[in-house]
């Protein structure tokens, strides 16, 4: 799994790439909280992914339910990846309230 | 658990059997009981005591002082037992050794203890790991495993199965072996 | 997958149950190649070990099995029949099946050679074309005229009729990552199977909740999915992890649904993550009758399906419960039987606090009530408890059917083999330890019992030989019985070579029974030149030997020209024994239960031998003094007890200082250095600490008469020196 951060202005965008499986949950959380500090604007590119498991459509979960909370809301930028859509598709991630958007197909922004 | 000597010194737990101290290596020491009821096996030799139940299993005692020769041990408040694990053809089991008395954990520098004499010991050479001296007197160490699996402890059949040929109709036990089983 | 993951070790160890399972189906099909049933179940066990195959790396399984799995399942559709010749080459791929899981890491060039060999032999069972035969399964599905799956291909073979819609709720287990099973994985497979609609609902905690461990799965999935596929489809993506994580499956709809009403059912989901089962079911079926409902107006106009479809209501079908028959299979233990352990395990409690009651008040009336009833209880509860360890023997007979079926071929023999009461329990470490010396008793009955087909006509018999193994309970033991029907052992010829082998003397005068115990003897084999089959210098001595190391007895009949009956009686348990306590001075025994007959007594006056012998029931049976026997120290006393027992029909009284009453006595294994004494089974501490010793009584009387003997042999040979 591969994180970069790129900042414009308040807004921050933060790209994962790569296998983001249960191995990496742990350091992809901490880059998430981390993000989810640094302000209300955030955004994900999950273009990357060649590989997601339960774990990672729960961090994204998270962080959406977690940015909810703080009257914000989970941006996604970028293309949805194969993997990411097909994973979220057959575990009911994308159908969850929180993510619907990030998944919804119309909501591009990078 | 017989660790071998690698250490400048060494461990042993001392006991008395008769007027002779004796030592054995404090890794083979599990744990020293009190004297107990010890339950009798029949058609066994007489320095195989019998079993005692340490912790719900039947462990075998040893009347070293008998078997070493050295007469019968006479219970006192000082007689213990001393249960050790031996290891035996990679298998590890643990067995009881009856001393007079146990005295103490000793230290013995390695290089002071010297290899067994040929003889002239109180019991036989093979037995014997080596000599210590400590306080002016000398120690037999034992080779635990050594002692326990010998095969008089091991296979005491040859002494006293032969009397009880398995088929019936087959009467080639001799005479002998009924008196070897009577004694 | 790392190496190390323990579910590969699961995954081995269910292929093998599976293969075991699949042998069994196949060898049942050669008796009744109509019973599709069986067709069924090896197919169901083939698909699941090429399913496991792909998901645990070996890679080999799952492409050998791939063809065999089509073969089967064109049986299962009845485009291909049952043959001999198949049932034999799929048992050869079971094999190869076994060889390739035991393989070390990757199938080596060998094995994969071996893997197309039998695969060329599989080609000519497959269809010509596999497109043709997709369309013939495919098929039965399309009977229905609003069935919409066609086009569209599932991971799975369609069951006949029209698809369903299941309702499947997964709540993973939370560390299920750590076995190596992601829940994505598995709803994809699922997905795989039809049209699926999931929602994902339950607890998620917050990012930067404390508690939030990132590698844990939260909350449920529940899968609304319309398939052509059976439930045990649905159910096999789940079954690595139904140990763990709650999986339960449900048809609750026979018929098809449009996608849309798949969402709606999904939709009336929401908010029932914690529900139990029947309230989601109700739910649904409330969501459903209102979609039946318009769907079955709409049906209604189709005049002549009208009928059809109203058997196929579907409202009363979860009353069906098709899990439970499928879940059983998969229980190690008989559920009934762990449930009776919970609820003596709340009598404990319950006991325990009356117990505290009594002590308390200090009124002992109710402590030795309480007393009593811990008594009942604990017997109860012992017994369950062993029955968790009862195993029916079937699971090692089966094994035989294979057995003599490929030796028979061998040997050029023919012969029917019969195995009756599988269902007889034993103790696990019994049916273990006794599937060697069966193999090599029956091995005996097939290579030097059982005559050749001529041979056997000449003799005037059918030219199919027969063996019947049979078990049974008979008193505390299991009775395991070998009979052949073949040409019987030759007592004159078993005679003569003990002699020959100095087992005997040449003028003993022994009884027949004596002499075919003789075969026992170690050293001794009646065959006349070494075969392959059996004689490969393990004897009957050995068997004998492993019998008798469970606590069992072996027995030999014959009658020459008809054939030869081996008896094995096996205790049912190694772990308990049901006894009576006896004391001989300060020694102290037990007396199995098994061999006792009763209790008498008798008053001694002067010496006494160690074997004498008493009245009892108008008959003299000898009597043995355990004083003089074990040389019991202390005093001949003049009133002994004197326990009678039977042992192979014989009466032997042994004469102890006391009976002191029942008991039942865990049996704890002497130390090694005791094994010469085979009349101890073994030791028991008793409540006070102490030990008895647990007598094998069988072997003390044989003990007894070995020392009579030699007693009395060195008697008249010491009078033939004096002479």
């Amino acid at each position: 799994m591969e994180l970069h951060q790129k900042r414009e202005g308040d807004r921050l965008t933060l790209a994962i790439s790569g296998k983001c499986t249960v191995e990496h949950a742990a350091a992809l959380r901490a880059a998430l909280l981390e993000a989810v500090s640094a302000g209300p604007k955030l955004g994900l590119d999950v273009s990357g992914v060649e590989e997601a498991d339960v774990t990672f459509l729960q961090l994204l979960l998270a962080t959406a339910l977690t940015m909810e909370r703080e009257g914000a809301s989970l941006r996604r930028s970028g293309a949805l990846c194969e993997a990411v859509r097909q994973a979220a598709h057959v575990s009911g991630f994308d159908q969850t309230p929180p993510l619907q958007t990030f998944f919804a197909d119309e909501e591009r922004d990078g | 658990m017989a660790v071998t000597a690698q250490a400048e010194s060494q461990r042993f737990l001392t006991m008395t059997l008769g007027h002779e101290i004796f030592a054995i290596d404090i890794f083979s020491v599990r744990e020293i009981l009190d004297y107990t009821d010890i339950t009798r096996i029949p058609q066994t030799p007489e320095f195989m005591r019998g079993v005692v139940n340490v912790r719900g299993s039947a462990v075998p005692v040893v009347d070293l002082r008998m078997k070493f020769g050295l007469g019968q041990v006479e219970r006192t408040l000082n007689t213990r037992i001393v249960i050790v694990e031996i290891r035996h053809d990679d298998a590890v089991s643990v067995m009881g050794a009856l001393a007079d008395s146990v005295k103490e954990v000793l230290e013995l520098e390695t290089d002071r203890i010297d290899p067994p004499p040929r003889m002239g010991a109180a019991v036989r050479a093979d037995f014997i790991r080596g000599i210590g001296k400590h306080a002016d007197r000398f120690i037999l160490i034992l080779d635990v495993d050594k002692v326990f699996s010998s095969d008089e402890i091991q296979d005491m059949s040859q002494m006293f199965a032969e009397g009880a040929p398995s088929a019936p109709g087959a009467p080639f036990a001799s005479a002998q072996v009924e008196e070897e089983f009577v004694r | 997958m790392s190496e190390i993951d323990p579910s590969i070790a699961i995954y081995v160890e269910e292929t093998r149950e599976l293969l075991a399972e699949l042998e069994r189906g196949l060898l049942d099909l050669e008796n009744d190649p109509s019973d599709m049933e069986r067709v069924d179940a090896c197919f169901r066990a083939m698909h699941t070990i090429k399913g496991g195959g792909a998901m645990f790396g070996f890679e080999e399984i799952s492409r050998f099995t791939h063809d065999v799995e089509t073969v089967l399942d064109r049986v299962r559709a009845g485009a291909l029949p049952v043959t001999r010749e198949l049932l034999t080459l799929t048992l050869a791929a079971k094999d190869h099946i076994l060889a390739l899981l035991e393989a070390p890491a990757e199938a080596g060039p060998d094995l994969r050679e071996a893997s197309d060999a039998l695969l060329d032999s599989f080609a000519a069972f497959l269809p010509e074309a596999r497109e043709e035969a997709a369309e013939a399964q495919a098929s039965p599905s399309q009977q229905h005229p609003t069935a919409t799956l066609d086009g569209e291909t599932y991971a799975c073979e369609a069951e006949p009729g029209p698809p369903s819609i299941y309702w499947v709720r997964f709540r993973p287990a939370p560390r299920i990552l750590h076995s190596g099973n992601d829940p994505v994985r598995l709803l994809a497979e699922c997905d795989g199977l039809g049209r699926a609609r999931v929602l994902r609902h339950g607890p998620m905690p917050d990012l930067d909740a404390p508690d939030f461990d990132p590698e844990e799965t939260y909350g449920v999935f529940d899968v609304i999915v319309r398939t052509p596929c059976g439930g045990n489809d649905l159910r096999d993506v789940f079954i690595f992890v139904d140990g763990d994580s709650d999986v339960l499956v449900e048809r609750i709809h026979r018929g098809t649904l449009r996608d849309a009403d798949l969402d709606e059912l999904v939709r009336a989901l929401a908010g029932l993550d914690a529900a139990p089962p029947e309230v989601v079911l109700d739910a649904l079926s409330q969501a459903l009758s209102a979609k039946l409902a318009f769907i079955t107006e709409a049906k209604a106009r189709v005049a002549e399906k009208t009928a059809r479809l109203t058997g196929a209501e579907p409202s009363k079908q979860r009353q069906t419960a098709p899990s439970t028959a499928a879940a059983s299979t998969t229980l190690r233990v008989d559920a009934a039987r762990l449930d009776s352990v919970v609820n003596m395990a709340g009598e404990l409690v319950i006991l325990q606090s009356r117990l505290r009651q009594a002590v308390q008040a200090r009124d002992l009336d109710a402590a030795a009530a309480v007393d009593e009833d811990l008594e009942r209880l604990t017997d109860a509860m012992r017994d369950v408890a062993l029955g968790l360890r009862m195993l029916p023997i079937g699971t090692v007979f089966s094994q035989f059917t294979r057995l003599l079926r490929d030796l028979s071929a061998t040997l050029g023999k023919e012969v029917d083999f019969e195995a009756r009461g599988g269902d007889t329990e034993l103790d696990k470490t019994v049916i273990d330890r006794i599937k060697d010396p069966l193999v090599h008793i029956l091995r005996n009955s097939l290579d030097h019992g059982v005559e050749p087909p001529d041979a056997r006509e000449a003799a005037g018999k059918p030219r199919r030989g027969r063996i019947t193994l049979s078990a049974s309970h008979s008193g505390g033991n299991v009775v395991i019985a070998i009979v052949d029907d073949g040409r019987g052992i030759d007592v004159a010829a078993v005679r003569k070579k003990a002699v020959e082998r100095g087992l005997l003397p040449a003028d003993a005068d022994v009884s027949e029974k004596e002499i075919l115990e003789m075969i026992f003897a170690p050293g001794f084999s009646t065959a006349e030149k070494i075969s392959d089959i059996s004689g490969r210098g393990v004897g009957m001595d050995v068997v004998k030997r492993n019998i008798e190391a469970l606590r069992g007895m072996v027995e030999l009949e014959s009658v020459l020209g008809q054939g030869t009956t081996v008896t094995i009686k096996l205790p049912l348990t190694l772990a308990i024994i049901d006894g009576f306590s006896v004391v001989v001075g300060g020694d102290s025994f037990i007396v199995p239960l098994v061999n006792l007959r009763g209790f008498q007594e008798r008053f001694l006056a002067g010496e006494t031998r160690t074997v004498e012998n008493m009245e009892r029931m108008g008959e003299l049976i000898p009597v043995v003094s355990l004083r003089r026997l074990f040389d019991v120290p202390g005093d001949q006393p003049g009133y002994e007890r004197v326990v009678v027992t039977e042992v192979e029909g014989e009466m032997v009284g042994f004469c102890v200082d006391k009976v002191v009453g029942r008991q039942q006595a865990v049996i704890k294994s002497l130390d090694d250095c005791y094994r010469h004494l085979k009349w101890i089974s073994g030791t028991t501490i008793n409540g006070d600490g102490s030990i008895s010793l647990i007598l094998d009584v069988p072997q003390l009387v044989r003990f007894v008469r070995g020392q009579e003997d030699s007693r009395l042999h060195a008697a008249r040979a010491s009078r033939t020196l004096t002479q």
